[in-house]
């Protein structure tokens, strides 16, 4: 019996794995994760375990149920397995890439979009196309739809002056949709400049998807371009060099070459230009020493691009070392430049809105003391300017405090307090008065403009104290348009979290806003309440009592108008901030928008100044207080309080119980910093200024922050190959050996003042390599900073490596032979640009399939599956069951077709009638038939017996009518002590109707 | 016993799967919903203004953009085109008139532009300024039965204009403030019957009803709660619509429409705010068609027909 369950079982279940394995085979269906069927090798065991424990069902039903389980098992591994149905694709998706480089200039798309609408056009309904746009980077313009028209104008923003088609081509291949024929379009010049064409090509083959290409052809018949500026990157005062042109040309032509130095006519001089490359060179003298900036530049008779007609290049002349003074005004440091001069140190005053932008102009210095500057004097990424400066180029930062200097100043969290020796943060035993400020944010009416809310309103948070309450206020907030209302700024990344969930909406009025905030910030215990609002103008204005209100509550409020419809809009944004003593801020672009916010952030960060006279405490001896006692120091009038970095060196402390620093020190990188927490004025400093000592404790300082110019037997030259460049150093010591084995620290910082280190590497001997990029446009400072072997100090050695446009304008031509490779390795076709001819979307010789999940439908036919087993298994159907039903039925019919099915009722109907009439002869009235309840229930007791002895007489439960079973469980419990018990008697019951049934199978 | 169980788990474990697959299931709220977020045709960036062309059996719906694009009343893309200038601001409303053209306000440019079904511009007046037919924000428009043209506009001027078909000057009123006949951004705006005037006074939070000539009749949206009635509270009522002797009120702050009887008695609101079906999101602008609305789900980049 068991091996014919185990057999059919079996027989079931291998039957099912070979269709499985053959839908597999066959490629109808796959598995995305096959590892999960090696589950199935425990069907056998199922199986086994089936047939030795078959818990009383008949055999045929418990190899059903069997079955049934081992195919819901089977389905459940599937499930893990990640069964999928593949399909062959009909449809046809197309994506088309769009070139919008800066190659392809200034022209307008609208060519190529007819051409994408017309071939469009020509495609099937149910065929999709989408497009992207690109240059350095791809943007989708329109995922693949079934609907695609196009209108004149292109929505993404792509940076153009780069071609990276590689990178438009894999996110074409990642937003491809799976379940169709695929094809990318390519509308290009071929004008790569970033990433690899053919490697994006063989990428999307990769996925089956095919690359038809669509050149992009643009001729120019007298273009102009300036290929180079050739100029020694190191002379002497007074010696005469070379200045060198190399300019390419497309015809003969005349034109004008001008050359220009640090921005001043050099020369100038007409030029015959040839078709093909032009040199053309002039003798020049200088004698300033430092940095000097050179640019050339031509203008030719029909040349139309004038991105690409200018070189610059970069001389430097070896002098003597200098100090950048820079302050607002030139008291805040005369005392020090006086100092300097009278030590023979060059000193150079500079307002700080003359800070030069570019850091090949900072490079005439060799230390910068900004003195009383605040943060917001600078832009960001003149600060980064500032650290690379120090960090990459060795130029020391020196920093003297003042009213708005250091924290004061609001240099937390900035990169100029990432190069001082001390942080802005004071100690959390300091007391200090609480600020509240309020944002009002509506900027939705301008381009990313919930993005710039975003991230102003963090850089305003960002820079109040932990201690102060900020809260902001945006349309689509809460019910009081609190995005979250005044809380403290301690915790600082929830409230970035709420801002980054934000989604600011168009606000109506200023109303609701501004008197929610009026209302938090009138019961807020601040020393200073300030509100910030950011608007286009336009919501409606506030009551006039509530701005009355405000300005009586000692509320202030500037306004930040940017992006006006008209400007009628600025109006009431000056109004608002004129009546409560604000300011009002025109914001040209929302570049400007982190700066005020800073500025304003700052109106309630409290001052960090100690304005009390103190006495300065020498706390450590080194070099820059060398020669000086520690009891002649004299007192000073204030300080900003600031907290000294752990590695800084603190030789002069305040006297009071918090010690916090005066003097601080630090090597940052290649450069070093100092912080001096007081001024160098008569104002704070007042005793220093007549002080004997005053000139030797700042030189000591100067010099020892300065740059170091040490004579260099380096000599170090450039060779650019397009984007790539290679730095060349020869070491040759005096005698004409050449050194190996030098230590060369060499920085590269690039146009966004982000320094990287170049691995120098021997190639030969004295002779050291390193390559590196120079794709960014602007100028890339080098710095090489290497051990004097003579005196053992550390000198340095700058050039600058501009590149003064984008290789984009360098092009012109489209590179048509890579495009012909490029469709060749894609498997498509050049497009001739007609679209009757094109017919992108015939793709009637790709086949492709896509993949269709199906474990949600298999696990609800498990569930069946399930509840059939449960059924089979706790539902029992013998054959008696069967033949009796089958009887019924064939009774039923034969009824049915003799018409007996009437006469029986009749009989029924009849004796029913019978049986009423003699019940109704019979039948007490209703008192009678309650007293012969009581009765019997009081003859209960003796009926019990009788009852049980007839239970115990039935051959099985099934036996006894329904209609005494109530007198049937009253008699248990004598019934099992007469016959061994109830539950006895039913498993005899049970083995007696087994054994009948197996005598069944084996007859 | 053991049998009745099992068939009971199974039969818990049937009625579990089928509440699963039905719970998530929510108030099902619109009848058709047009467009998605994007740039190209038949998606919006952030859509503003609806009309119907009954004669065309169309909707045209502006967005932020500046674009009008037309769309079946099934919601299949038909045309689009681009207002003429965009660069300082966008358009807001718009209007079918009597001719079967499309009047847009072209609210930064202080205009009205008149334009084919097909995107030809056919007239255009208005300047900015303050004078009689001189704009400064002009936001709603509507017609009434004579063909006569009705803008409401905000900035200093917060008034109703009334122009011929041809844009010639006839009157206006309203000014700004907060007073019963004033304004505050009245936006919406939509000729009821018997010669009314309905205006959605949005920072006010109200809708004032006025005759054609200008009386105020009644306003909607303040009345004083009694014991047995609570408040009628817009909050930044957007737009107003007229239908079978029945007011629609867009609330842009509350992102629902509201059903009223055109003396103000509430009959039934529509929306939550959220992104999901039978939510809005910001809602700006509505239209009817036939027994449905249009309304612009502004902030959920989308445009949705309710039967409401």
């Amino acid at each position: 019996m068991k091996t014919k369950h185990i057999i059919i079982n079996l027989s079931a279940t291998a039957l099912m794995l070979g269709a499985l394995g053959a839908a597999w085979k066959l490629g109808a269906v796959d598995f995305f994760d096959p590892i999960w069927l090696l589950g199935l090798a425990v069907l056998p065991v199922f199986t086994w375990l089936a047939a030795t424990g078959r818990a009383g069902l008949p055999p045929g039903m418990n190899t059903a149920s069997s079955i049934v389980r081992n195919l819901l098992f089977a389905i459940i591994v599937c499930c893990l397995a990640d069964i999928r149905i593949m399909k062959t694709n009909n449809d046809v998706a197309v994506f088309f890439l769009l070139d919008r480089s800066a190659s392809i200039r200034d022209r307008d798309p609208r060519e190529e979009l007819d051409y994408i609408n017309a071939l469009t056009a020509e495609k099937k309904p149910h065929d999709r196309a989408g497009i992207i746009v690109f240059g350095h980077n791809a943007s989708v313009e329109q995922m693949p739809e079934q609907n695609l028209f196009l209108s004149s104008k292109l929505h993404s923003f792509i940076d153009t002056d780069q071609t990276d088609i590689q990178a438009a081509i894999e996110l074409a291949a990642a937003a491809m949709p799976e379940d169709a024929r695929r094809k990318i379009v390519l509308i290009t010049d071929g004008n790569e400049t970033k990433g690899d064409l053919l490697e994006g090509i063989r990428y999307a083959a990769g996925h089956g998807i095919i690359t038809d290409i669509k050149t992009l052809n643009y001729d120019y018949e007298k273009e102009v371009v300036m290929e180079k500026i050739y100029l020694p990157d190191r002379i002497k005062v007074n010696e005469t060099f070379e200045v060198k042109v190399h300019i390419k040309s497309l015809a003969n032509t005349t034109g004008q070459l001008t050359i220009l130095k640090d921005g001043a006519l050099m020369a100038e001089q007409e030029v015959n230009l040839h078709k093909g490359d032009n040199t053309f060179s002039q003798l020049l003298k200088l004698d300033d020493p430092g940095f000097h900036a050179f640019s050339a530049r031509i203008t030719a008779e029909g040349d139309t691009i004038s991105r690409n007609n200018t070189g610059d290049g970069y001389v430097y002349i070896q002098g003597e070392s200098k100090i950048l003074f820079v302050a607002p005004g030139k008291s805040e440091v005369s005392h020090l430049m006086q100092a300097c001069v009278e030590d023979n140190l060059k000193a150079e005053f500079m307002p700080p809105e003359s800070l030069p932008d570019s850091l090949a102009q900072l490079q005439n210095y060799d230390c910068i003391v900004l003195a009383n500057v605040p943060a917001d004097a600078m832009t960001e990424e003149q600060m980064l300017m500032l650290q690379a400066n120090v960090r990459d180029l060795g130029v020391g930062l020196v920093m003297i405090g003042g009213q708005d200097s250091f924290g004061a100043g609001n240099y937390d969290h900035t990169p100029i307090e990432d190069v001082l020796p001390v942080t802005m943060d004071i100690k959390q035993k300091k007391i200090i008065p609480k600020g509240a400020l309020a944002l009002v944010l509506h900027t939705c009416e301008f381009p990313r403009g919930n993005f710039w809310a975003k991230e102003i309103t963090k850089r305003a948070i960002e820079t109040v104290s932990p201690q102060d309450d900020v809260g902001v206020l945006m349309y689509g907030g809460r019910e009081d348009e609190w995005l979250f209302p005044l809380m403290s700024a301690e915790n600082k990344d929830v409230m970035y979290d709420k801002i980054n969930q934000a989604f600011p909406g168009d606000m109506p009025s200023f109303g609701p806003a501004m008197q929610s905030a009026y209302d938090g910030l009138k019961v807020n215990d601040a020393m200073v309440k300030h509100m910030i609002i950011i608007s286009d103008g336009d919501p409606a204005a506030p009551r006039p009592q509530l701005i009355k209100d405000m300005a009586a509550a000692g509320i202030t409020i500037s306004t930040v108008g940017i992006n006006p419809h008209s400007p009628r809009d600025t109006q009431l944004l000056q109004y608002i901030a004129r009546q409560t003593g604000g300011t009002y801020y025109f914001a040209q672009n929302p570049a400007q928008l982190p700066r005020i916010f800073i500025k304003e952030a700052k109106v309630v960060k409290r001052s960090l100044v100690f304005d009390k006279e103190f006495q300065p405490l020498l706390a450590l001896s080194t070099e820059l207080t060398k020669g000086i006692q520690a009891n002649e120091l004299p007192s000073l009038q204030a300080y900003v309080a600031t907290t000294a970095k752990p590695r800084a060196l603190v030789p002069i402390v305040s006297d009071n119980d918090n010690e916090d620093p005066i003097l601080a020190y630090w090597r940052y990188g290649l450069g070093k910093s100092v912080a001096f927490t007081s001024d160098a004025t008569g104002n704070w400093g007042k005793n220093w200024v007549t002080w004997g000592k005053y000139k030797r404790i700042w030189t000591q300082v100067l010099r020892w922050s300065s740059r170091k110019r040490e004579k260099s037997n380096l000599h170090v030259r450039t060779e650019m190959n397009g984007q790539q460049g290679k730095l060349i150093i020869d070491a040759i010591d005096k005698d004409g050996s050449y050194i190996n084995f030098l230590k060369l620290n060499s920085r590269l910082v690039d146009p966004d003042n982000a320094g990287k280190t170049l691995h120098m590497r021997q190639t030969a001997p004295g002779r050291y390599e390193s390559a590196f990029d120079a794709s960014k446009v602007g100028i890339n400072i080098l710095n090489v900073a290497y051990a004097n072997p003579a005196t053992g100090g550390q000198g340095f050695l700058a050039m600058g490596i501009p590149v003064p446009y984008s290789p984009e304008y360098r092009r012109l031509e489209s590179n048509r032979s890579l495009l012909i490779r490029a469709a060749e390795v894609g498997g498509g076709k050049l497009l001739q640009g007609i679209p009757e001819m094109d017919r992108v979307f015939d793709t009637s010789q790709q086949t492709t399939h896509s993949s269709q999940p199906i474990w949600e439908i298999l696990l609800l036919v498990s569930l069946g599956l399930f509840f059939t087993d449960v059924v089979m298994r706790r539902v029992i159907f013998t054959r008696e069951d069967l033949r009796t039903a089958l009887n019924n039925m064939s009774l039923a019919r034969q009824r049915r077709r003799t018409g007996d099915r009437d006469d029986t009722m009749d009989a029924l109907l009849k004796r029913k009638k019978k049986t009423f009439e003699h019940e109704s002869k019979e039948a007490p009235s209703a008192p009678a038939r309650f007293q012969q309840a009581l009765q019997s229930k009081a003859k209960d007791t003796r009926a019990i017996p009788d009852i049980q002895s007839e239970i115990g007489q039935a051959p099985s439960a099934s036996a006894t009518p329904s209609k005494k079973s109530k007198t049937t469980k009253t008699s248990v419990g004598a019934a099992e002590d007469e016959e061994g018990g109830y539950t006895n008697r039913l498993l005899a019951a049970k083995r007696r109707a087994r054994k009948k049934t197996d005598n069944q199978d084996t007859l | 016993m053991t049998r009745n169980v099992g068939i009971a788990l199974a039969s818990i474990l049937l009625m579990g799967l089928t509440s699963c697959k039905e719970s998530p299931t929510t108030t099902s709220g619109f009848s058709l919903v047009i467009g998605s977020r994007g740039s190209t045709s038949g998606h919006f960036d952030r859509p503003r203004g609806i009309v119907h062309a009954p004669t065309l059996g169309t909707i045209f719906v502006i967005d932020w953009d500046g674009r009008i694009q037309q769309f079946t009343t099934n919601g299949h893309f038909r045309s689009s085109w681009i207002m003429p200038d965009v660069e300082i601001g966008k358009p807001e409303d718009l209007c079918m008139s009597k001719n079967g053209t499309i009047l847009v306000t072209d609210t930064h440019y202080s205009r009205i532009i008149e334009f084919s079904t097909d995107g030809e511009v056919i007239n255009r007046f208005g300047e900015y300024g303050r004078e009689p037919g001189q704009f400064i924000y002009p936001v709603g428009i509507s017609c009434d039965t004579n063909g006569n043209i009705y803008v409401s506009e905000y900035g200093e001027s917060d008034r109703i204009q009334v122009f011929t078909a041809n844009g010639e000057f006839l009157r206006s009123w309203g000014k700004y403030g907060t007073a019963p006949g004033e304004f505050m951004r009245p936006s919406g705006i939509d000729v009821g019957p018997d010669n009314t005037l309905y205006v959605a006074d949005a920072v006010n939070h109200r809708i004032q009803v006025f005759s054609l000539e200008g009386d105020l009749l009644r306003i909607i949206g303040q009345d004083t709660p009694t014991d047995d009635k609570p408040p009628l509270r817009f909050k930044y009522p957007y737009d107003v619509l007229i239908k079978d002797d029945t007011l629609y009120v867009l609330e842009y702050g509350a992102h629902r429409v509201a059903k009223l009887t055109l003396e103000g008695e509430p009959l039934a609101t529509f929306g939550t705010p959220g992104r999901d079906d039978g939510q809005l999101s910001s809602p700006w602008r509505f239209g009817h068609a036939d027994h449905s609305l249009f309304v612009s789900d502004t902030m959920n980049y989308r445009v949705v027909k309710i039967e409401f």
